[in-house]
């Protein structure tokens, strides 16, 4: 699968290829700190500006959780740094800022992530932006950089991440976040902070240090600290690049003996540059529509055609057959008791579609999860593998609902490729919905709309702070 | 469908039950004893790396980290919030390969316990009773992980099992009941790192910040549990049977559990070098008091060992903590300086002629029957080769600094604290701290002694 065709006419000078001086890293290295947004196709900035608005958005509607909330009282207050904690009515330091900011990002499971990495079986998406933006913005706030600068570190960010996952395998019981994009985060941070390529080498490898293992079976079973690894993840990637500045050493080749034994069990470094300065991951990644596990996406898509074509009453709802892709079959817990294990249930995903005709951030909020009807109809949806699904991942990842209704009807959808992924991007529009969806409730319609706005301009913007003033809850007149 | 019902009388609820019962008159008072060494010996070892440079730009980020800084950074004049506080602690306290051991894990628990458990007994301001509990908790708990623990090869135990002894200490600080350190643990063991053992054989220095990146993550999860997080029902037997560890052995954590003590079963460093060098060194130590040899009269020098320590082989180690993991520079550096200290690994000393040219004659070999041995003994044998055709031998099973070996006394310990916070505290203080910390559970309030530690 290449969607890259829109992107290869670029004009960009050609790639760095390792030789005998320097290695891959030195690549990666030497094309963070080199890239200028100017070398950018205006394709690769506009999906910069959609990761970084949707994300702004995501982050807001988890930073409301009580959770998400208590840790940002604990480690933020009233002007307590020069980094926002978005959300709130307060500020903290970079590393806190990014902890706590990462945390609420992924809290309702509805952030953009990147395509899978390639091989079988599959394995789960990685989701560079949470571990990217918290740490980016709150190094670029700290700077003061422009939005341009901002922008250029969240693409050769990305790219540095992704490229580690492509190149290799990460263990399937580990979870993705907190591991590579780390990296991502820590080469926008030191971009942002002007290192130059010898810190920049430095930086990506303490990065690769300082990444952690966590299990997927928290996410399984529902357990919050699922939310923490990314926010744990952008922290590691500002400390590495501050651990860099502070002359710590890294070991001659951690990618090779971390991602060829321990967290993956091999890594092909000539992946890692292929195409670099070409070929730009961010273009490569999806955007949400749906606040669930990507891969229950196709399951609930095909729901949600199923009942435009034909208005089903829940309450008339016999049985709802889900047939769908190995890796997605597991996510077939009937009874979720928490918000998270709602978002890993297709049962509750497709359920919210049939009875609610949404699958969004309040479908899986733990209020959602006391709503009887959904409750009574999540009962009755089975998911079951089928192996010709299975055997045409990863590049399409389909999935075929079928819904019985008590009056003997029979109405069956297949979805084979679920939108919001670069062969099907949501709309500028959609992803403007969606933010103003998350963000009213927190910051208000006008700041929302001012986000949007400066989002838009993002290139034109002098300083970042011009911008994040409006990730803060309007100070209510006294 | 995913299993839900939780079985009450697991693992980790006897494990979380027995920690959470210590208090100190219910404990043997050798436990007790144990755990006060264990302070003084870790609470030198981290000061005496307060100094370096980099310890002193790291400490400088993290009290600019942090938004409620009430934990104090020890032998500096800085406070920072707790976790980033046990990060600098943690990073320091393994600086000097001088922070004491467990041989039957390999690892470090007492740096964790004590690097996260000074910081968060502040900020909790709870007694000095209370802290020594916490550390004796924190050390069982991560002991006996990594005793059932088998990590996957190439990783280190710096930033693994040993975060557990961070949890837990942070944990009873915050005066957790069975349940909810069940859950700090259960959260913690998805924060371990990634670690590789080859940075410490390259002299890595970011290898010093696992041991500091995992005493914050143990507050951390503490922190978090308080915040309403949630972990799984069992992320001991996740991460350490299946992710970071390749196998588990469940039965181990729980054996002669409330009889056995494991931090009584622990080492303490008088050699500022890799654990696994101790046998060779102490059998170098033992030829040269019977026979004063001049380095430019050895033709050779020939190291058998178990093989673990054998890989450390590097003649020529290119900086200070690549040197603290070669055994030909730590047996040139004391026969040429005739010490084993903080000295032997400066860059004076890396570049030292004398020392480099005598490491290069120094073979290192595995040896099948001492790998075997492992890890009730370590054992070493060193052969000298002298010009004139003498050849002197002579071996040790074990290192000296073990509860079984040649144990260091107490007033020993006192003279190594005192050799190492005097530097960064002045001698005044540093006596002062040694005699609250050797009488620490008479301390009603941790702040007593808390003014000592900085500078």
């Amino acid at each position: 699968m290449s969607g890259y065709d829109l992107i290869v006419k670029s004009e960009h000078k050609g790639p760095c290829l390792p030789n005998e001086e320097r290695d891959a890293v030195d690549c990666l290295a030497e094309y963070a700190v080199s890239t200028r947004l100017e070398d950018l196709p205006c394709e690769v900035v506009e999906h910069a500006r959609h990761v970084f608005l949707d994300t702004l958005g995501v982050i807001m509607g988890g930073s409301i959780e009580p959770q998400a909330s208590a840790m940002a009282h604990r480690l933020g207050r009233q002007g307590g740094g020069p980094c926002t904690v978005i959300g709130h009515n307060l500020q903290s330091s970079k590393l806190n800022a990014a902890l706590v900011n990462g945390t609420a990002a992924t809290w309702l499971d509805f952030d953009s992530g990147h395509r899978p990495p390639p091989g079988k079986p599959l394995l789960p998406a990685a989701h560079p932006p949470v571990h990217l933006v918290p740490a980016a913005l709150a190094a670029a706030e700290a700077m003061g950089a422009s939005g341009a600068e901002f922008l250029t570190a969240l693409v050769v960010g990305y790219d540095i991440g992704a490229r580690i996952g492509m190149a290799s395998r990460l263990r399937a019981e580990i979870h993705p976040h907190g591991t590579y994009h780390n990296v991502s985060a820590a080469s926008a941070a030191a971009r942002l902070e002007g290192a130059d390529a010898i810190r920049m080498k430095n930086t990506i490898a303490l990065a690769v240090h300082l990444e952690i293992m966590p299990s997927f079976e928290n996410a399984y079973q529902g357990r919050t600290v699922r939310n923490v690894y990314a926010g744990v993840g952008a922290t590691a990637g500002i400390l590495a690049a501050q651990l860099a500045k502070a002359n710590f050493s890294p070991q001659h080749d951690a990618l090779g003996s971390i991602y060829g034994a321990i967290i993956s069990p091999w890594l092909d470094p000539e992946r890692l540059v292929k195409g670099l300065g070409r070929q730009y991951e961010i273009t490569q990644g999806f955007i949400k529509p749906f606040a669930a596990c990507r891969f229950a996406h196709p399951a609930v898509e095909a729901a949600e055609k199923l009942i435009k074509k034909h208005p089903v009453d829940p309450d008339d709802i016999d049985a709802v057959e889900v047939m769908t892709f190995d890796w997605a079959a597991s996510l077939n817990d009937q009874m979720p008791q928490t918000d998270l294990g709602a978002k890993f249930s297709i049962p509750w995903a497709v359920a919210s579609m049939l009875v609610r005709g949404s699958a969004g951030a309040d479908e899986f909020r733990s209020a959602a999860l006391r709503d009887e009807r959904l409750r009574a109809v999540a009962a009755r949806i089975r998911v079951r593998e089928d192996p010709h699904y299975s055997a045409m991942t990863p590049s399409k990842r389909p999935a075929r609902v079928t819904v019985k209704t008590g009056h003997g009807e029979v109405y069956t959808e297949e979805v084979e490729r679920s939108g919001g992924g670069p062969d099907a991007p949501l709309s500028k529009e959609m992803i403007r919905k969606k933010f103003r969806d998350l963000a009213e409730p927190v910051i208000g319609k006008e700041q929302s709309e001012a986000v949007i706005d400066k989002v838009d301009t993002l290139g034109d913007i002098a300083d970042i702070r011009d911008l994040t003033r409006f990730l803060i809850p309007p100070v209510s007149s006294p | 469908m995913k299993q839900t019902n939780e079985r009450s009388d697991d693992f980790l609820d006897t494990l979380t039950g027995l920690v959470t019962s210590i208090t100190l008159d219910r404990i043997p008072s050798s436990v007790v004893k144990a755990g006060r060494r264990i302070l003084v010996d870790t609470t030198g070892v981290i000061l005496a790396a307060m100094d370096e440079p980099q310890i002193q730009a790291l400490a400088g980020q993290m009290a600019a980290a942090s938004a409620a800084p009430c934990s104090s950074i020890l032998g500096s004049n800085q406070r920072a919030d707790a976790m980033w506080a046990a990060l600098v602690h943690g990073t320091a306290g393994v600086w000097h390969e001088l922070d004491g051991g467990h041989r039957f894990t390999g690892g470090h628990p007492a740096t964790y316990a004590v690097a996260a458990g000074l910081a968060v007994a502040e900020r909790q301001a709870v007694s000095g009773g209370q802290l020594l509990e916490a550390i004796i908790a924190g050390y069982e708990v991560a002991a006996r992980v990594g005793l059932a623990t088998t990590l996957r090869p190439g990783m280190d135990t710096h930033g693994s099992w040993p975060v557990l002894a961070a949890a837990t200490a942070a944990g009873l600080l915050m005066g957790y009941d069975p349940r909810r350190l069940r859950e700090t643990l259960n959260v913690s063991t998805s924060l371990n790192l990634a670690s590789s053992n080859r940075a410490a054989y390259e002299g890595a220095t970011v290898r010093n910040v696992y041991a500091g990146f995992g005493a914050a993550m143990g507050v951390l999860a503490a922190d978090l549990v308080n915040d309403g997080f949630t972990g799984e029902r069992d992320g001991i037997s996740t991460i350490f049977g299946n992710i970071a560890g390749v196998f588990l052995d469940v039965d181990k954590v729980l054996e002669g559990l409330g009889e056995r003590w494991e931090i009584e079963r622990g080492y303490y460093r008088i050699h500022a070098c890799a654990r696994c060098i101790h046998p060779a060194l102490d059998a170098l130590i033992s030829i040269s008091k019977g026979h004063d040899i001049l380095p430019e009269e050895i033709e050779r020098l020939d190291v058998h060992t178990y093989s673990m320590a054998a890989t450390l082989n590097d003649a020529a180690p290119q900086n200070p903590l690549a040197a603290r993991f070669s055994i030909p520079h730590v047996l040139a550096s004391y026969l040429v300086l005739r010490e084993t200290g903080v000295a032997n690994y400066s860059q004076t000393a890396l570049k030292n002629d004398k020392i480099r040219a005598l490491a290069r004659r120094i073979t290192v070999r595995g040896d099948r029957g001492m790998t075997s041995r492992t890890p009730s003994q370590r054992p070493a044998l060193i052969r000298v080769v002298l010009r004139d055709g003498r050849i002197l031998e002579a071996s040790a099973a074990l290192a000296s600094g073990e509860y079984d070996h040649q144990p260091l006394e107490d007033e020993k310990l006192s003279e190594k604290f005192l050799y190492l916070a005097s530097g960064p505290l002045g001698k005044q203080k540093a006596t002062d701290l040694l005699d609250k910390l050797w009488h620490l559970d008479t301390a009603e309030d941790i702040a007593e002694i808390n003014h000592l530690f900085t500078k």
